[in-house]
């Protein structure tokens, strides 16, 4: 070849090269990405221009609303399982603290992993056993949008589930000049004074611990739609960083909240894990639901709203067919009595909502000895709620949400309506999963002494700046070990105590934010931990206390 | 053969010019927006200055440290009122 000839060939070479490339890449079907978004305690009934302008007004015409969906139990922990894997509580097994889906069920969340997605969650909170067995990537403590950059530019997809805090007790009032939130009187009472402390500044206001009066409703709900308005805000921000950072292109965004919360319909004021008195009733289930899809993927029109019943357990399978991890025909029993033409990736509509939850939740006095339940199914207008107790049906009310939207006048018990309902709960109680909280105290003990502290080494008092930076415990054993650390937080009212199952010899809380400190952790004032080998029963280190300041 | 292969090549790559950064100015603000929230190093410290120069920021339950927005909280601020209000930006 002449020498002449090198330069325009070799210019050929890399133009072919760079044009397959490119071919390559126009041509190439890129994964869509999922964030999972759910907020804590978000009732339906709050989705009101006045509190959520921004979501009403701006992003949420972008997507599409369903304003009859439920959640499926009266805490956190079984509704987002329920969200990540689409298995209902009563197959969950997930029904306390210490509990988790049992390793060899397969999850949603798992499919995704197993078919290249990134499944990954970023707070402190996801570590506990509960959110274990789900496929979940950890990195607690990572900035939110920072992570989201670092997807952006990796372009490995994503499945990310983010669940925003700030809705939970203790609400905080933020007033401004001129809004329309009722503040609690200020009349030096002190019964009143103690109220509003409750409910301003505690986590978790347990049944029987403070008498509410009637007349407290209307600043309870102003504290609380505080909370939800500067959700709105919070969501604002977020959408401004989803659509500028090119993520609205191709991720699918679901917003939507673990569970409702009662403000004082029946007496209290929070959910099962607060209160410890569960119900299901609509203030607890009716949840939010909205659902963005990349532009030019909506096969409906943009701010279409769907009233048809769904449900949190709809929602994985819905977004394994989004993505194309399965067919239009992989959703099981899905019919829709919808017209043809109703899109193929939206939930089914025929089915009875069943949800169930335990009387305390992740706050049960014994999780290892959970017996009481409150189970609740509903079809057409007709709602029934039973009481659980040793595995068996003790009680049975219900309602018709036609003419008795608030459940304030139960059915008569003889009504023939009852019945259908009834049995199809007995169904799901008698096929509930065991529960799988550990027994690992029946195992054989093995080795002679137990751990020793390394961090922290002894008592102590633990201020946010000592933990800012790094959150762990540490101690000395077999690093390549199982272990269990047991704690008890709080005291009274705000006692809490349960066990965590660590590989190795470090509990990492990473990174914890302040008001998250402030508002979670200081209010119990002290906790204290001890640590074994999960195989060495007895062989406990000695309990080490510390006591939470700001 | 070899002519029409070549023009659809050439057809596809001035589509994936024009959808770059370098031709896009919608990709290149995208680009920008994440790489501003990829150098978190960074971010901190510009935003660890703006709550020193702004102790109001700081101190708002938003915008602020351990606010909602964590260490893009500064930045936020200054994007949505900072800037119209006269306040600096940077170190």
């Amino acid at each position: 070849m002449s020498r002449s000839w090198i330069s325009p060939s070799a210019a050929a070479l890399v133009f072919v090269l760079i044009a397959i490339l490119a071919v390559h890449d126009f041509v190439r079907v890129r994964p869509l990405n999922v964030i999972l978004l759910t907020v804590e305690s978000w009732r339906e009934d709050s989705v009101l221009r006045e509190n959520l302008p921004h979501l009403l007004l701006e992003s949420g015409p972008q997507g599409v609303r369903f304003t009859n969906h439920r959640a499926v139990s009266a805490w956190t922990a079984p509704n987002v399982i329920a969200l990540l894997s689409g298995l209902s509580p009563f197959e969950q097994g997930a029904h306390t603290r210490g509990d988790s889906v049992p390793a060899e069920v397969d999850t949603v969340t798992e499919e995704f992993a197993r078919n290249g997605w990134l499944v990954a969650g970023l707070q402190s909170f996801m570590m506990i056993d509960l959110f274990k067995n789900l496929g979940l990537d950890l990195e607690p403590g990572v900035e939110l949008k920072h992570w989201l950059a670092r997807r952006a530019r990796d372009r490995r997809p994503f499945y990310l589930w983010y669940q925003y805090l700030g809705t939970h007790l203790p609400y905080q009032q933020r007033f401004s000049a001129g809004d329309d939130l009722v503040k609690p009187p200020a009349d030096g009472d002190p019964d009143l004074a103690a109220r509003v402390a409750a409910v301003t500044t505690q986590p978790a206001v347990p049944d029987g611990s403070i008498d509410f009066l009637d007349s407290d409703k209307p600043w309870v709900d102003s504290a609380y739609i505080g909370g939800v308005r500067d959700f709105d805000e919070w969501f604002a921000e977020f959408w401004r960083f989803f659509n500028r950072t090119g993520l609205r292109e191709n991720t699918i965004l679901v917003v939507t909240a673990d569970h409702g919360e009662e403000l004082l319909e029946r007496g209290n004021v929070g959910h099962a894990s607060t209160t410890r008195a569960a119900h299901l009733q609509e203030e607890i289930v009716r949840v939010p639901l909205f659902v963005w899809l990349p532009p030019g993927m909506l096969d409906v029109p943009r701010g279409t709203v769907f009233t048809h019943p769904t449900d949190h357990s709809m929602i994985a399978p819905m977004l394994a067919r989004l993505v194309g991890l399965r067919g239009d025909g992989d959703g099981g029993d899905d019919t829709k009595d919808m017209g043809e033409g109703f899109p193929a990736w939206l939930p089914p509509t025929d089915k009875v909502w069943t949800a169930i939850t335990s009387v305390a939740g992740f706050s049960e006095p014994d999780p290892g000895d959970v017996t009481k339940f409150v189970a609740a199914a509903r079809d057409g207008d007709m709602k029934v709620q039973v009481q659980i107790g040793d595995g068996r049906i003790v009680g049975v009310e219900a309602w018709d949400l036609d003419a008795d939207p608030d459940e304030r006048s139960p059915l008569a018990g003889d009504d023939p309506r009852i019945a259908p309902l009834r049995r199809n709960l007995e169904a799901e109680i008698t096929g509930m999963r065991a529960r799988t909280v550990r027994t690992s105290d029946d195992a054989a003990a093995r080795g002679d002494v137990g751990p020793r502290w390394v961090h922290p080494g002894a008592d102590g008092k633990i201020r946010y700046a000592d933990i800012a930076e790094a959150a762990y415990l540490a101690w000395s054993g077999d690093a390549e070990a199982t272990h269990i650390i047991a704690y008890e937080a709080g005291s009274g009212l705000l006692a809490l105590d349960g066990e965590i199952e660590v590989e190795g010899t470090r509990y990492d809380f990473g990174r914890i934010e302040e008001s998250y400190w402030s508002t979670w952790v200081v209010p119990y004032g002290k906790a204290r931990f001890r640590v074994r080998r999960a195989d060495a029963a007895g062989r406990w280190s000695n309990w080490i206390e510390l006591e939470f300041a700001r | 053969m070899c002519a029409a292969a070549v023009a659809i090549a050439m057809g596809i790559f001035a589509i994936g010019m024009a959808n770059s950064p370098l031709m896009s100015d919608r990709r290149a603000a995208q680009q920008d927006h994440v790489r501003q929230h990829y150098e978190l190093g960074r971010a901190e410290v510009r935003a660890r200055a703006y709550w020193e120069r702004n102790p109001d920021v700081a101190a708002d339950a938003f915008f602020g440290e351990g606010g909602g927005q964590g260490i893009f909280g500064a930045w936020v601020h200054y994007e949505r009122h900072g800037r119209a209000e006269g306040r600096k930006w940077g170190l």
